[in-house]
């Protein structure tokens, strides 16, 4: 860096300091650009820890067989578009055969098919509408998951009105009583509890339905309550080895498309495709939102672009005496862009402060964990650059570009 | 030898019938080591003369030689360096950066040259030695008294030892105290070899100058070379003459006194005129000839 560069920064940060109010005032709309970019990406990247954990948390075993068409990109597992309806389809394009057929696929470990029953549940603590799922047995195998209190579905035994349900769920339905035990009716059936999950890593805005908060009941007693019209929501399965995946994933597509008369109304998803699938999701959104935070931005670049013209307005003089003692147009250029990108950095740090404030409220307030870190703070640094230099451009040209004789008479 | 070479130099300001002549056909040489003084009335020419010599100004015809190099025509960016290297500038209104300190102020032409801080910290707390204000080297301009200001302002004008020092009435804003301090030092820069060019409305202070030009009009109506020491001839007769002053221009003009003692000369704007005249004189004629 050029010594006259150097001193136009501590120049630049003079300024400031001379100035603190106007400072202040100037790069309001810079902060609250940064304060928002950076609280979403922040709160983007924390989301899609929480799913990576959730994922995770399953193993990477965990092959997921859903209902519908979700779009691939060409030949590679990144997957591209989604289609959002595949997933809420009132009727389910997986049957009770493809559940068989997963569960006979070779590689295949556990299994259990995953259908979702409405209807409201009903406990001495009063009504609540849940989410109701009836899974196989096999169920804490396949997501590799304990239950904290009691025991999951015995496949033999003649109780077919037993539950097993989510943590947050439980502390829901029957408060501080022990929910070991305890029964609560639906669709006319009472059902006792047999065991509770351990907490679960949740989400927000997962495609995963959130265990926390589910009722599981055996899949059989589920298809008895709707007389086999609950839809399908997914079939679970665990490859036997890490190392086979790909392989069983071959072979339960392969069997699926044959029992479907080689249509491809499924998809079979390994997870890091479901994991590249929130990501996915999630990118769109805050690339949306970013978007419309970045008018913040513009705004802000605006107000700098106002002062730094009111600025060399003011400092025409100073221009002129500049030149007089041998400053080439490129260093009065340099030294307005530098003092504007200054501005704008020192919106940016305050702008970061703020984001660090709000996302710790938003950590303690809610369910989401924004997570800021170095890129994210990159980011906030080059915004903020470019936005100084940018808006700042078109003024520091008028300022090199000013007649040394006119600024020297200036008064 | 010559060091400063200006031909046929004239500057035009405005266009059609709002234009001004600040210039009118200067014909200039200034040898290495003089100690010009140039006086004259205002709007005469002088600080137009200074900002083309300076190189702060572009003249509009005729050719300027610095240093033997033709510099009329050559690109910004390497004006600003020539006059960085080059020329030093004292001001009436002394000119220094409000927001820098006495030391930084002296040591900025060194900042555009690329000198590291250490270093240009050092030649600016030598030169401030040198013009006696180096126990106020971090008082800011605001807190120093005229004549202190315009001792810093010649200290920056000495950082980069340029070969020319170009002063426009560096004691105008001065009092007389002051003023002598100022000359002073112009006569001990002078004396240490660089060319001196100082614009004045004081007679007195062409006792310091080894030369002393007339303008009026934007022509030099006349050039003498004078003894250092002693007032120039034509400024000492207009202070023993001590004219009554005619009219309110020659008051405002302030040197009425001076301007009387110089031999006239056409006045420039008859002249462009005339000039004009005859080239609308030649082009109908032409235009005649193609009719025909």
């Amino acid at each position: 860096m050029s010594i006259s560069y150097r001193d136009d920064i501590y120049l630049a940060i003079r300024t400031i300091r001379f100035a603190k109010m106007r400072s202040l005032l100037t790069v309001l709309g810079i902060i609250i650009g940064i304060v928002s970019v950076v609280t979403i990406v922040s709160i983007s990247k924390g989301i899609e820890k929480q799913v990576s954990n959730q994922i995770n948390s399953a193993g990477k075993a965990v092959i997921q067989i859903k209902p519908g068409v979700i779009e691939k990109k060409n030949s590679s597992d990144i997957l591209g578009n989604l289609n959002s309806l595949s997933n809420i389809n009132t009727v389910s394009s997986l049957t009770q055969s493809d559940i068989k057929s997963v569960q006979s696929t070779p590689g295949v470990e556990a299994s259990s098919g995953i259908n979702i029953i409405s209807g409201q549940l009903s406990t001495t603590n009063g009504n609540f509408s849940e989410v109701v799922m009836g899974t196989g047995y096999q169920f804490p195998t396949v997501i590799n998951h304990q239950l904290e209190y009691g025991e999951y579905f015995d496949p033999y035994s003649d109780d077919i009105y037993q539950a097993v349900i989510g943590k947050n769920l439980a502390d829901k339905l029957f408060g501080n009583k022990v929910p070991l035990g305890q029964s609560f009716d639906f669709h006319g059936q009472t059902f006792i509890v047999r065991g509770i999950f351990k907490q679960f890593d949740s989400a927000p805005l997962s495609t995963s339905a959130d265990f926390n908060n589910a009722v599981f009941i055996p899949y059989q007693t589920a298809e008895n309550l709707t007389n086999n019209t609950a839809p399908i929501y997914e079939i679970l399965a665990k490859a036997s080895s890490v190392n086979n995946v790909d392989e069983v994933v071959n072979s339960i597509n392969k069997n699926l498309l044959k029992l479907h008369g080689g249509q491809q109304d499924f998809t079979v998803l390994k997870q890091s495709e479901s994991m590249a699938l929130t990501t996915s999701v999630l990118n769109s959104l805050t690339y949306l939102i970013s978007i419309v935070a970045s008018i913040a931005l513009v705004v802000g670049g605006v107000g700098i672009m106002n002062i730094t013209l009111v600025s060399i307005s003011e400092r025409t003089k100073e221009i002129g005496i500049r030149k007089a003692i041998g400053a080439t147009n490129t260093q009065i250029l340099m030294q307005f862009l530098i003092e504007s990108s200054v501005l704008s950095i020192f919106g940016g740090i305050l702008g970061v402060i703020v984001s660090f404030i709000v996302d710790y409220i938003i950590g303690a307030t809610t369910s989401l964990s924004p997570i800021i870190d170095l890129p994210t703070l990159g980011l906030a640094f080059m915004i903020s650059l470019l936005i100084g230099v940018l808006f700042g451009s078109i003024p520091a040209f008028k300022a090199a570009r000013k007649d040394p004789i006119l600024a020297l008479r200036y008064e | 030898m010559s060091i400063i070479n200006l031909k046929e130099v004239s500057k035009i300001y405005g266009f059609g019938d709002a234009t001004t002549v600040a210039l009118e056909e200067v014909d200039l040489s200034i040898d290495e080591n003089e100690f010009v003084a140039i006086m004259g009335p205002s709007g005469s020419g002088k600080s137009s003369l200074m900002n083309v010599i300076g190189l702060l100004d572009r003249p509009t015809y005729g050719k300027y030689m610095l240093n033997n190099r033709s510099v009329d025509r050559i690109r910004t960016a390497r004006r600003s360096k020539i006059r960085r290297d080059t020329i030093g500038f004292v001001f009436q209104s002394f000119n220094l950066l409000p927001r820098l300190n006495v030391l930084e102020n002296v040591a900025l032409p060194l900042s555009y040259k690329g000198v590291g801080l250490s270093r240009r910290t050092k030649l600016a707390e030598n030169m401030l030695e040198r013009v006696g204000m180096i126990d106020k080297k971090f008082f800011f301009p605001s807190q120093l008294s005229s004549g202190q200001v315009q001792c810093v302002a010649i200290a920056r004008a000495l950082i980069n030892n340029p070969k020319i020092i170009i002063a426009d009435e560096p004691t105008g804003n001065l009092d007389s105290v002051s003023s002598r301090l100022v000359m002073e030092l112009f006569a001990d820069i002078h004396k240490k070899g660089s060319t001196v060019l100082l614009v004045t409305h004081n007679p007195e202070i062409t006792r310091y100058a080894s030369r002393v030009l007339y303008m009026r009009d934007g022509s030099i109506m006349h050039d003498e070379d004078s003894q250092i020491g002693d007032i120039a001839i034509t400024a000492k007769k207009a202070i023993h003459r001590r004219a009554p002053r005619k009219t309110l221009d020659d008051d405002l003009a302030g040197i009425s006194a001076v301007m009387d003692a110089i031999p006239q000369k056409t006045s420039a704007k008859k002249r462009v005129n005339g000039k004009k005249k005859k080239l609308l004189k030649n082009k109908k004629a032409v235009a005649r000839k193609k009719k025909r």
